[in-house]
Order: C-alpha cells, then structure tokens, then sequence
C-alpha cells in the first residue's frame, strides 16, 4: 500500500514542508539538535534496545515514539535515518522490504577494533545507506566509506551553552557518560592518573557510582561555567560533544590531541593539547593557577566555536542532506 | 498538534495528542476547534457504530486546521464483501474480521464524506481488506 501511495504522493505532490523521518534513539543531546531543524521525527523502538532518556533530556515537540516493536502503517514516512550499525542498520534492512525508503546512515562512531572483531568492522564497513554522514573527516577516512559520503560537524547551541558571569570554583570538570565502562575509547584510567590529588570533578551519568547526569543543558552549561579548567582525555571520539560544548562556555580546555581534536584545538592558542599524561596534567595546573591565560585561551574557544560548530551551520547542512535525499528517492 | 483518535487500542504514538472514543467523544470534544495539523483516525470507525462512526469523523474534521491532514483507516466493506465472493476469505476469517466491528462502511463513503467538507482526498488506497485515505482541508 505505502508502494502506492508513494508514487501518487511523489506524483502529485511538491516538496513536503516538513519530512516524516523514521529513525531510532541514540544520542538525545544530538537528535534534540537534530529536531531544530523542525521536520517530525518518529523513534522506533524496539525491545531490549535503547529508549530515549526522558530523565536525561526532555523529548523534543517534533520527536514522536512509536509504539514499542512497530513501525506504524498509516505514517508516511519519507527517509530512514540510522545511527547505529550495531542494530538499527539491521532493523531499517527489515522495515525496507515491506516499505522500499531510502536511507541515510549517520555514524556517530569510530571503528574500534578494541571492541570489536575485524570481520565485524569490515562487516559494518558494507552497512552503507544512499548517503552516509560522518561526523568529521577524520571519522569518514577511518570507515573508508567513500561513495555518497559526507560530514557534517556537530553544532553547538552557542546561546545555550555561552559564557555566564559566575564565580568560578577551584576545579577541573569533565563531562563523561559511563565513563569506567568506555574505558577503551574515555580514557577512565588516563583521566584518574592526570587529576591524582587534584580538584577534579566528574559529570555525567555513571550509574550514581562516579557521578550523576546533569538534568538539563541550562544546568551542564552552568558546570562549565562554574570550572576553572575542562579536561578531556578520549582517546577514541572523533569529535567529543562535551569538549565543544565546554569549549562554547569560554572555558579554557585541556585535552587529548586525539581524532579529529587537532583540527579544532590549536595548541597554546585556544585550548591545550597533548598525548603526554605529564603533560597533560602541567598544563591543566598551569591553567588553575593563571587567571588571564584561561581568559583568553577561553575567548579564543569560545570564537572557534562559533566559526567551525554553528547550530545553523549544522542544520543548513542537514535541511540540504534531507532535501537531497528526497530527491534521490523520486528519481 | 498531532492527534490521533483510537479505541481501546494502547499502542499509540507518544507525542500525539490522543483520544480514546471507547466511552464517547467527549474528549475529542474538548480539543480547541482548527488546532490540529494531522489527524489519525485509525482502527477506530470500524469498532463503533455507524451513527457514532459519523459522529467522530464531523467533531475531528472541526478539529482540523486548514491544510490540514486527516488519515482515515478501517475495513472495506465492498472489498471485504468481493473477496467473500470470490473465496478469497472464508467464512471463518470473515467471521472475524466482523467480531471485532460494529459498523462497516466502504472508503468511498468516508471520501465522499471528505470531500463534501471541502476536504481534497491525497489517496485512497486499499490492501487486502482494508481502507486508508489521506485528505488535506484545503480551504475553510
């Protein structure tokens, strides 16, 4: 029946003003940015799998839940975004043989082969939708996916997530979500020998064990503002959401010169960088202990931000990734 | 707004605006004239009877703001009565099919319904035995 009514659909109808997307809950903080982009979202939800954190971040108007296990009928949907090749790329494969949607694969993600087997990444590597999305450059050459790619860099709420007058408080913060089990990819380990003895605070949801989740991003946005210094030491994220965010705050950061962290942090100018622990941990007193270079190493954060991770930058390129989309599918 | 109009039927959209019309319409009454973008009116007209399947389908069509979506879907009778004929559905299934109904109507009653409220039907389509059309509220 959707067959059908596709081709009437397409035959008699202009561009949509808002697109039906099926997609999946995967990153909350993303797809509430996702969201601005004003189209409707319907989540599929399936058993056992990841549900949206309602604790966490509140749903988005435009983001619906489909009933648990079902992809409803009578929607019509115009495109399936996937943004996991661990089940969703599996499910979507499933919903396209009773209703023929094209597909964009967003990956959020890197290869690890820490985690994962070989055979399994060159598996994922054959998960490909009609347009694949990357998150930076340095993740798109590490898939090796190159036909119908793109990146897309993340976009920061700047207005959210902007300097606040506050007095800061003696500490370094990180933001990490189930930090010990991402151990691989986090660097737990790293980040406990860099801050020994030091004032360091952790945010984020760690199962009540390490720290608790912020409750909204007024509230993670004041976290930064509040720290004198923001350490990130992922070793494996091509682009860490948190950094950027803290980055956006005016926070004077020290981080892991990892992925794609080079490309946005110029050492000494805005941020410091480093894969040297010792290092690392040198240049996070140094910051503790110096008001103005954390002043002006935050202001130039701050303005790399808003070059490089603007919100409407984000969704003007994802509008033209929908849009483009959709056409691939009349054609 | 989104809304959608079910009977007894749990597995709804959660973000919709949702009305259950088991125990009567006053709950889809009480939604603010105009205000809805799309409605759903699905597995619902079937479940009721006629009187009240017309009921609903004027009160949401107050509901609908001005192009506007509405979906309607339910059991054919005509297609459901053609396929008793032809054998493609036996006495048992079609004994089923009519347990769960308490009125049944063909598609192009509900569009003519539709069009007569200056409603432009998108589709009309039908599998197997059922109906679905999509209409827009093109002017007022």
């Amino acid at each position: 029946m959707n067959n059908i009514k596709d081709i009437i659909k397409s035959a008699n109808s202009q561009k949509p003003d808002k697109y039906n997307i099926l997609t999946f809950p995967t990153h909350e903080r993303y797809e509430t940015q996702l969201c601005k982009t004003g189209h409707n979202f319907y989540s599929c939800h399936i058993q056992n799998n990841k549900k949206w954190n309602k604790e966490q971040t509140a749903v988005p108007e435009n983001y619906y839940i489909l009933p648990e296990n079902q992809v409803i009928n009578y929607i019509d949907f115009d495109f399936i975004l996937v943004q996991s090749k661990y089940w969703q790329y599996q499910v979507a494969m499933d919903i396209i043989k009773s209703r023929p949607l094209p597909i964009i694969v967003l990956e959020h993600t890197l290869p690890t082969p820490e985690t994962v087997s070989q055979e399994n990444i060159q598996a994922m590597k054959q998960m490909v939708g009609h347009i694949n999305v990357f998150i930076s450059e340095f993740s798109k050459s590490e898939w090796g996916i190159e036909n119908n790619s793109k990146v897309i860099y993340h976009g920061v709420d700047s207005e959210t997530f902007k300097p606040i007058e506050v007095d800061k408080e003696n500490y370094i913060l990180t933001v990490a979500n189930d930090f010990k089990n991402r151990n691989y990819c986090l660097n737990y380990e790293g980040w406990n020998r860099i801050t020994e003895n030091l004032n360091a605070v952790l945010v984020g949801e760690n199962n009540g064990e390490l720290s608790k989740a912020c409750k909204s991003a007024d509230e993670l946005a004041l976290e930064y503002n509040k720290c004198k210094v923001y350490l990130n030491t992922t070793t494996l994220s091509p682009i860490p959401m948190s950094l950027l965010e803290a980055m956006s705050c005016g926070c004077a950061v020290v981080s892991t010169a990892t992925c794609m962290i080079p490309e946005v942090i110029q050492d000494g100018l805005n941020g410091f960088i480093s894969n040297d622990e010792k290092e690392l941990r040198e240049k996070t007193e140094m910051l503790l202990d110096n008001e103005e270079l954390r002043k002006t190493m935050g202001e130039n954060a701050r303005k790399t931000i808003q070059n490089m991770f603007s919100e409407q930058r984000f969704l003007d390129e994802w509008n033209n990734t929908f849009d483009q989309i959709c056409e691939a599918k009349k054609i | 707004m989104k809304t959608q109009i079910v009977y007894d039927d749990p597995s709804t959209i959660e973000g919709f605006e949702t009305v259950d019309v088991k125990y009567g319409t006053s709950g889809l009454e009480q939604i603010v004239n105009n205000s809805s973008e799309e409605i759903y009116i699905t597995n619902c007209l079937d479940k009721v009877d006629f009187q009240e399947a017309n009921k609903i389908l004027m009160i949401a069509l107050t509901k609908l703001r001005l192009n506007g979506k509405i979906v309607v879907n339910g059991t054919n009778l005509r297609t459901l009565c053609l396929n008793v004929i032809a054998n493609e559905v036996d006495a048992e299934n079609f004994s089923k099919v009519i347990s769960n109904c308490s009125s049944l109507r063909d598609s192009s009653d509900i569009e003519e319904i539709l069009i007569q409220h200056n409603l432009t039907i998108e589709t009309n389509v039908i599998r197997g035995n059922t109906y679905e059309i999509t209409a827009i509220r093109t002017n007022s």
